[in-house]
């Protein structure tokens, strides 16, 4: 199928294949792609690509954002690197990262194994599992500073109930950043969506041939699903990741960066730094800082993914 | 329809629609003026009467000789913006040649610094605009707002002398006024009457002095778990940036020196002022711990009844008539050991050096700054804290005037001082260093001497941002 398509979308290729020529409905089709395409084109030009060139040059710079940038050379680059709390944040961003995802993958991976069982009410239990997607971040947020509360909290109460003391979770700094992963499953309904997708996928044939060959239940997930699903587990595990390493809005609302700078995630030192600080050059030094770390996560992903993915059928 | 004539259509629908957000994104703001806009809040004829009732007087600045636009940023609550948008229409009737466009970013001084620093940034600073007594000195020191001494004293009955002393002084630099105070609060005490008369203990007078306080504050801390009563509804902490003149100055401690350029909280007087607070909170627990406080949801334990007092600026009352549902009043903030002292603090409006019609600018402001328009907008809305002497007593006639509100406006004009309230550009920075030692004092793993010492040594290089401006 792949070596169709090439000459399905370039029409008539010259006998020696020197010169490629387009029909008139591959041109009109290209050119409404290009239509179709072109708000999304110009808006990240203008309003990702532009700033990111921008972040890159302000990284070199001073610029208090009132006043003209000044440039700094690698100045911010070595305030960086000599910074104690970009290290410490780094340290809670990735401690975060991999904890909410862990936790998140797993999670939305087995509630979607449950939501694609055929029990009564399906359509039910599967929209209360998406709505807390649909619920904004800030009243997400303060929702769980309730149930994260260490006294009157639900999660304590329940603890309490089969005589457990439940930690201080976002009052107490080793148990901060475990509270916000937490907090984090809530949102789990758009990877359901997508796990419930790749569910659906799997032919019943393979169910079937396994049954046939006497899998039990778990040979049956660990050997058609699991392996079926692995670019679905990548392509969740990537983007969760992702969102992750820039979590910003739950931070600053349940925690502020506390207590004593145990929840400083990097995105919300970025934001200190640019809109309390003034420090602009020195925010986008930081940005370059996630960008990176946030490169190095997704790499690695991909790296690892040729051990564990499977593409074939 | 076919498929290419789908295709075609909805392609120059996107272009269309992409073109027309394009524009709209361009485009300013609408003039926010051109009928009398009302809410139940503020019916429109209440203030047509109000603005009758004026004499707005004349600025020597001459109005404009053709139409000018000036845009003016506001931090105002939806429901305040309305009483604004009654100002700007009254003012455009008295000055047709001037039309405001009125942008307001919404009460949270975050938001509003997050839209007008990147405004900054990119240049496009509206004429008039709002600033914190927290954060103007980043602007003033970065040249974006003009200086308005000559504007001043060219206004024959602008009258700089009318204006609470107190209220002035966060907008200065080198001898120059950078903006016009238009807020101005007091931190008062707040106290619960029904609390107080279970305790059994006497209601706050302004005779109060500290050790009154703090019998007071330990005497209503009662209970525990859900139904515990604090004596303070807050905790005491050095995000406070006002603490030096309300807390530490009265015990004779200090937080930073006049000038901000160096640390005093590590000196044996202001650790044994803090100490003072402290330990009310380790012994009794006066105030709520963070877990505590988490449980309130972070919200006011006055307001919800269940504090005893609340130390806060008298910009709190308007709230608190809404909201409490309990007997209230406000008391001076009481006399110390060794002074007598609180903070107040505030806003003010500024002209940026760039704005094309400073005049017309000036005569705006010159008029919302009056003491008409500070009736106006404060005095008849029963949110007080005005600058202008001279627009108290219509306030302290009105019945939006809580209980006490003649003791603001004494400690507005007596004791009350920005010395000491760290209010340089090095402010968020103090601020965010100070309060993660400041935690483990709150989670008692550390002690206040070391706490102290500790957050002198993390601030110290940090003022120098102040010195440099």
């Amino acid at each position: 199928m792949a070596q169709v398509a090439p000459a399905l979308e370039t029409g008539t290729q010259g006998t020696q294949g020197t010169r490629r020529r387009t029909s008139k409905l591959a041109r009109r089709e290209a050119r409404a792609f290009y239509g179709f395409a072109s708000p999304w084109i110009i808006g990240f030009i203008l309003f990702g690509g532009g700033p990111v060139v921008a972040a890159l040059l302000l990284s070199f710079a001073h610029w208090s954002l009132l006043s003209t940038p000044s440039w700094a050379g690698f100045a911010n680059y070595h305030k960086m690197f000599a910074d104690p709390l970009f290290y410490k944040s780094i340290v809670n961003t990735i401690y975060f990262g991999a904890g909410s995802v862990c936790l998140g993958v797993v999670t939305s991976f087995l509630l979607a194994i449950l939501l694609n069982q055929k029990v009564r009410g399906l359509g039910f239990f599967r929209t209360v599992f998406y709505l807390p997607s649909v619920v904004a971040g800030v009243a997400t947020a303060i929702l769980w500073v309730n149930i994260l509360q260490p006294d009157s909290g639900l999660i304590n109460s329940f603890l309490r109930f089969f005589g457990i003391k439940g930690p201080g979770w976002l009052v107490d700094e080793h148990w901060a950043i475990p509270g916000l992963i937490l907090m984090s499953v809530w949102g789990a309904g758009n990877t359901i969506v997508i796990y419930l997708a790749g569910l659906q996928s799997i032919s019943p044939t393979l169910y079937e041939a396994a049954r046939i060959d006497g899998a039990g239940w778990w040979s049956r997930f660990w050997h058609v699903t699991v392996p079926m699903m692995s670019p679905v587990i990548f392509f969740n595990v990537v983007t969760s990741l992702i969102a992750s390493l820039q979590a910003y809005t739950l931070v600053l609302v349940m925690t502020e960066g506390g207590p004593n700078n145990a929840t400083l995630m990097l995105g919300l030192y970025i934001y200190r730094q640019a809109f309390e600080y003034f420090d602009m050059g020195y925010a986008a030094a930081l940005s370059w800082a996630m960008f990176a770390l946030i490169g190095v996560a997704t790499a690695l992903q991909f790296v690892l993914a040729r051990r564990w993915v499977h593409y074939d059928a | 329809m076919s498929r290419r004539t789908f295709l075609r259509a909805a392609g120059a629908t996107a272009f269309a629609a992409t073109g027309a957000s394009a524009l709209a994104a361009c485009s300013s703001s609408s003039p926010t003026t051109t009928s009398l806009v009302e809410s139940k809040l503020y019916p429109a004829a209440g203030a047509q009467k109000l603005n009758d009732s004026f004499d707005w007087g004349k600025s020597v600045v001459a109005d404009p000789k053709s139409s000018v636009t000036i845009t003016v940023a506001h931090s105002w609550s939806p429901a305040d913006f309305v009483r604004q948008q009654q100002f700007d229409y009254f003012f455009q009737k008295r000055h047709p040649n001037i039309k405001i466009v009125a942008e307001n970013a919404g009460d949270s001084s975050a938001d509003y610094l997050k839209k007008y620093s990147s405004q900054a940034a990119g240049g496009s600073l509206p004429d008039v605009m709002y600033n914190g007594f927290g954060f103007a000195q980043n602007f003033i020191g970065s040249g974006a707002f003009l200086a308005l001494n000559d504007y001043i004293s060219a206004e024959t009955s602008f009258n700089p002398s009318d204006f609470a002393d107190v209220s002035t002084g966060y907008y200065k630099r080198d001898g120059k006024q950078y903006s016009v105070p238009y807020d101005c609060g007091p931190v008062m005490i707040y106290y619960n009457k029904s609390i107080f008369s279970k305790a059994g203990v006497e209601l706050p007078t302004s005779k109060w002095k500290f050790d009154d306080l703090r019998n007071a504050v330990l005497a209503t801390t009662s209970g525990q778990g859900g139904s515990k009563t604090f004596g303070l509804s807050l905790p005491v902490t050095p995000a406070d940036t006002f603490w030096d003149p309300v807390r530490l100055s009265p015990l004779g401690g200090h937080y930073l020196s006049d000038d901000e350029s160096e640390v005093l909280l590590d000196k044996p007087e202001s650790i044994a002022a803090v100490e003072w607070w402290v330990d009310m909170y380790l012994q009794k627990g006066v105030f709520p711990s963070p877990s505590e406080l988490q449980g309130l949801s972070q919200a006011d334990a006055f307001t919800l009844g269940r504090a005893a007092m609340k130390v806060d600026g008298s910009w709190g009352a308007p709230s608190l008539r809404d909201q409490a549902n309990f007997e209230w009043g406000i008391a001076d903030w009481p006399a110390g050991p060794k002074g007598h002292s609180t903070a107040a603090v505030g806003s003010a409006y500024s002209i940026t050096t760039k704005s094309g019609n400073k005049d017309a600018a000036w005569i705006y402001l010159n008029e919302y700054l009056s003491t008409s328009g500070q009736v106006f907008m404060f005095a008849s809305t029963g949110k007080g804290n005005m600058t202008r002497k001279s627009a108290w007593p219509a306030y302290l006639k009105s019945e939006a005037a809580p209980e006490g509100a003649d003791a603001i406006y004494r400690a507005l004009n007596t004791y009350a001082t920005s010395k000491g309230v760290v209010f340089g550009p090095a402010t968020p920075q103090i601020t965010n260093a100070a309060t993660p030692i400041w935690d483990q004092v709150m989670g008692k793993s550390l002690g206040v001497p070391d706490a102290c010492k500790k957050i002198a040594e993390a601030i110290q290089p940090l003022l120098k941002k102040n010195v440099a401006g």
